[in-house]
């Protein structure tokens, strides 16, 4: 109490053999500088009344201490509580209550049995076997194997919480149960039955119901890098031949057949605007890919960037051969389609000597920058000679908001930001597009609940197992709806189209669905007709 | 009225850990029933559980297995029984090869070949690293092994001077086990939370489970136990990073994971008993249908990594001899009727003033770690007993604030806090009588080794009383066995 500084932590309790009913009860506990979640419910449990949790190591070895911290799931013996004031602590989600914080695990247990995580093989080996281990697969065994199985990324994960609660939708149970119980045997050189696993993978795990939203990655107290480690999981059951889905396949097979990913229905943007855009004083000069969403069905996105980019002085070169990205082919494992459409595209964008690089679709952004590095060093064993930029990244950290022309038209609109997946913990942009909207006079901003939550359409999940997205997507729509909010903006053609259709079917498209940038140049035109 | 569920097994370990895992898997292999009851999460508690992974020691070629002997005799300082020790180099090797059959896989070179690692104390690279603790208790559930977790085993019972099986709490299913078995396997670890038991900053190493409950078993079932004064305090790096995360960790990899600006400085910790229960060959205690394995059993004398090597030669032998006793007890309803009431008049004791179990343990892991710890000599000794006798008068004052029986952990910590007396007892007893320094123990009043002291002190429970005999071991077989 040195200083009298105190915390108010609410903790959720609950004993079902008293016959209570679940509540929160409000505790006292004096704060001070450097003290940990864990102690904080040791303090109660000793100063006030023994509420019950679990935790054995202490040391965030265990992973038995988690627990919902102001919503979201840590380790409570690893994390610290900052500063005084409140605290709520919960059981993790997607668990059933056995008492207070304490939650049921043994269906995670029955599940990861039911997978067999053991060596399996007829020959056995005598003495130490001579094992060829490539490195990198051993360095991830090791790594894989460290996992906790504390369950944060179950707590965090929507499309587990569909699993959870609708369970004839999916059977998915969050990351652990690949990170750690399949991906060691299919890293293992011994194990003989590779396909077994890619079978359990896509049976048992419903791999494709992953969203890749990195909600897992987050909260993973090993920093485990899941998604990718998803992918390439998703890679193994291609190989085996047991996947894609159909739907996914589709886009593999058209992006093979017409190197894009969506079919021409109206005219695209391509066609719609020359090569070259050019400016009087350019301050700067970049190259726009356009990605597939944008080219073929938000064409007006595509026109908004560059009116955009023309308004503050930037040239804008368009590459016309430019073909899709390669990430649904890559997002649901067929990394060979993908690999392709790197190549080809660094190619096509390198020619021009200018080493900049803008898109307005975070999946093209997170293939460009995190999946083609990585395959161009495969192929050529070099780096690209490119630069890739979301745009409302280039606008804010390259143009600079002092720079950037205000000469905006005011909308009168309440409205509330939902964040991209792959956008904001994909490539770590959200202030960015916040920034941005503050820009813009009239628009009045408030955050949802769950604004980083998925919106269900990412991962392939859209495509191939649409009940789940469904699932996932409705909850984004009721958040969207309880903010009470005229607008919802967001920075992404898939949570675009995905949110548009879930406001569409459960609300009756009662709030307007807003493309940031589209805002934007729409501000800006306002104020060139005035 | 508290549910009681009746059990009958084979063969009933307790403990969840390397050893426990163990010795329930060569049970299990001889074709016995099973049942292993883990106080915490299985895979994830213990010692075992809670490293990040295991460095375990083995002879890397047949011939290595004399200077393995050597190794561990010396650092024994004589105390170690050769005959046990001669058992686990000859079959440590296979062993640790099993650990590679469950789903490990050990550093290999570059060449492809196994490259067993340096350890402290260890003249030759013998270390093969890393195992997972997680790995092997799922040969539990692939050998077919009734697990249940969350479950504290209260007492032993007893029929004709033979463990016929065990009271347990089933901590989440909120009822009793009464547990009936032809033979019972301790396999419970130590007991360095006796040295502390708080959050932060800690005395020990040892996750808040190992309270050495199976000391206390074994006691008052009328084992022997041996060694007690022994006990592994280490330097431990206690890192702190700007990240905002404070721990300790034996693993250089947890270290590594923390990316920046670690500080960190050594802090003194308990992390190993080196003594224990009293065991033969094929880990029997000196009471019929008992056997012991792991940290628990004494006799081994080993010391850190060794404790894994040692866990696994055990626990397989102790399974084993467990899986072949064909004698089937029957419980005294008279003996069962008087632990259940035991447990439940812990958890319903409603004195005015009384303490929760909490404040009781604090009392005594203070004194524990202050007078006994690192430093101890007659006063501290005398000043530690004195607490112990305090705590232990408190003990029928003990208040569990909850009367509710599911998942009740403070009912546990009330049972684990008369076993955590009983074992505090011993090691302040032993250690008045041992006047001198041996190795791991230290004496500021007795700062050398005197060869009167070249032997055991034998701890044994005699109607309400602790029994203490000095039996020295021949130098002779000493020095022959070195």
């Amino acid at each position: 109490m040195e200083n009298g500084q105190k915390l108010e932590v609410r903790v959720f309790r609950y004993d079902p053999a008293v016959g209570e009913k679940p509540y929160y009860a409000t505790y006292e506990v004096p704060w001070r500088e450097g003290m940990t979640v864990l102690e904080v419910l040791r303090f109660i449990y000793e100063n006030y009344e023994p509420i019950a949790f679990r935790y054995h190591c202490r040391s965030g070895v265990c992973g038995a201490c988690g627990v919902m911290v102001n919503g979201k799931p840590v380790l409570a013996c690893r994390t610290y509580v900052e500063a005084p004031g409140e605290l709520v602590i919960e059981p993790l989600k997607n668990f059933k209550v056995i008492k207070d914080l304490v939650v049921d695990r043994r269906p995670m247990l029955e599940q990861t049995i039911k997978l067999k995580p053991w060596l399996v093989r007829s020959r056995r080996g005598s003495g130490f076997e001579k094992l060829e281990w490539p490195l990198d697969e051993r360095d991830k065994f090791y790594l894989l194997a460290s996992c906790r199985e504390c369950y944060l990324c179950r707590a965090a994960c929507p499309a587990a919480e569909v699993g959870f609660k609708k369970p004839e939708l999916t059977s998915y149970p969050g990351a652990k149960f690949y990170v750690r119980d399949l991906a060691t045997r299919l890293l293992d050189p011994r194990e003989e039955d590779k396909r077994l696993r890619a079978l359990q993978l896509k049976e048992d795990i419903d791999a494709y119901a992953c969203t890749t939203c990195r909600k897992c990655w987050e909260v993973c107290p090993r920093e485990f890098e899941i998604p990718e480690m998803m992918e390439e999981l998703r890679s193994y059951i291609a190989k085996a031949g047991l996947g894609p889905l159909d739907g996914h396949l589709t886009f593999a097979n058209l992006i093979k057949k017409t190197g894009r990913a969506v079919e021409r229905q109206t005219t695209p943007l391509l066609e719609l605007v020359p090569e070259v855009v050019d400016v009087a004083n350019p301050i700067d000069e970049v190259l726009f890919f356009t990605g597939c969403l944008i080219d073929f069905r938000l064409q007006k996105v595509g026109l908004g960037i560059i009116e955009v980019l023309k308004k503050n002085n930037v040239r804008v070169i368009v590459p016309k051969d430019q073909q899709c990205c390669g990430s649904p082919a890559i997002r649901s494992g067929l990394f060979d389609v993908g690999k392709a459409q790197a190549i080809r595209n660094i190619e096509v964008f390198e020619r021009y000597g200018v080493d900049k690089v803008v898109m307005g679709c975070p999946g093209c952004l997170l293939t460009w920058r995190y999946n083609y590095p990585k395959f161009l060093y495969e192929a050529e064993k070099r780096s690209p000679r490119l630069q890739v930029y979301e745009i409302t990244e280039y606008l804010v950290n390259v143009i600079g908001l002092d720079r950037m022309s205000k000469d905006f038209k005011s909308i009168n609109m309440t409205v509330t930001y939902h964040d991209s997946c792959h956008l904001r913990r994909g490539c770590g942009i959200w202030k960015e597009p916040r920034e941005l909207i503050k820009m813009i006079p009239g628009l009045k901003f408030r955050e949802m609940n769950e604004y980083d939550v998925c919106c269900g359409s990412g991962g392939g999940v859209r495509a191939g197992r649409r009940p789940v997205s469904v699932e996932i997507g409705k909850r984004k729509a009721d958040n969207i709806v309880a903010a009470g909010v005229e607008g919802v903006i967001m920075e992404c053609p898939f949570c675009y189209i995905q949110i548009r259709d879930m406001l569409q079917q459960f609300y009756g498209g009662k709030v307007k669905v807003l493309y940031l940038i589209d805002l934007i140049a729409e501000a800006y035109k306002g104020a060139e007709s005035k | 009225m508290i549910k009681v569920k009746n059990v009958e097994t084979d063969v009933l370990v307790v403990g969840g850990g390397a050893a426990g895992i163990r010795a329930a898997l060569a049970a299990r292999g001889l074709g016995a029933e099973v049942v292993l009851v883990d106080k915490g999460l299985i895979g994830r508690s213990g010692m075992s559980g809670t490293l990040p992974y295991w460095n375990i020691p083995a002879p890397v070629l047949p011939e290595d297995e004399k200077s393995y002997f050597e190794d561990l005799m010396k650092a024994s300082h004589g105390l170690a029984d050769p005959q046990l020790l001669r058992i686990l180099v000859s079959e440590a090797r296979d062993r640790v090869l099993e650990l590679e059959e469950y789903g490990n896989i050990f550093i290999r070179d570059s060449s492809g070949e196994v490259s067993p690692l340096h350890s402290d104390g260890h003249s030759q690279a013998r270390v093969f690293t890393p195992a997972f603790s997680w790995i092997m208790a799922m040969q539990l559930f692939k050998q077919g092994v009734t697990v249940y977790d969350e479950t504290f085993v209260t007492n032993l019972i007893k029929s004709n001077e033979r463990v016929v099986g065990a009271i347990a709490i089933d901590l989440k299913g909120g009822e009793l086990l009464l547990i009936e078995s032809k033979a019972t396997v301790l396999a419970t670890g130590g007991a360095g939370h006796i040295f502390g038991m708080d959050t932060r900053p800690w005395q020990s190493t040892n996750p808040i489970e190992l309270t050495g409950d199976g000391y206390a078993l074994a006691y008052n079932a009328g084992a022997d136990i041996i060694d007690m004064e022994f006990i592994q305090i280490v330097l431990e790096p206690q890192y702190s990073g700007s990240v905002g995360q404070t721990y300790t960790s034996t693993a250089l990899a947890l270290a590594r994971s923390l990316r920046s600006s670690i500080t960190f400085q050594e802090t003194p910790s308990v992390q190993h008993f080196l003594g224990g229960v009293v065991i033969d060959e094929n880990g029997r205690t000196t009471v019929p249908g008992l056997y012991a394995c792991g940290e628990v059993a004494g006799g081994l004398h080993l010391k850190a990594v060794d404790q894994f090597i040692g866990c696994l030669v055990f626990g397989k032998r102790a399974g084993e001899a467990a899986a072949r006793e064909k004698m089937k007890g029957t419980m005294p309803e008279d003996e069962v009727k008087r632990e259940v009431d035991r447990v439940v008049s812990i958890l319903n004791n409603a004195p005015r003033g009384g303490l929760p179990p909490y404040a009781l343990r604090r009392k005594l892991t203070k004194s524990m770690w202050e007078e006994v710890g690192l430093r101890k000599n007659e006063e501290s000794l005398r000043r530690a007993l004195a607490v112990v006798e305090d705590v232990k008068g408190l003990l029928p004052t003990m208040v569990v604030r909850s009367k509710s029986k599911l998942f009740n952990k403070e009912w546990v910590e009330a049972i684990e806090t008369y076993n955590m007396v009983i074992v505090s007892e011993m090691i302040v007893r032993a250690s008045l009588l041992r006047k001198e320094s041996r190795g791991v123990f230290i004496r500021t009043d007795y700062p050398t080794s005197n060869d009167k002291y070249l032997g055991h002190f034998y701890i044994k429970r005699s109607g309400d009383e602790m029994i203490i005999k000095f039996k020295p071991i021949k130098i002779e077989k000493a020095v022959e066995a070195l």
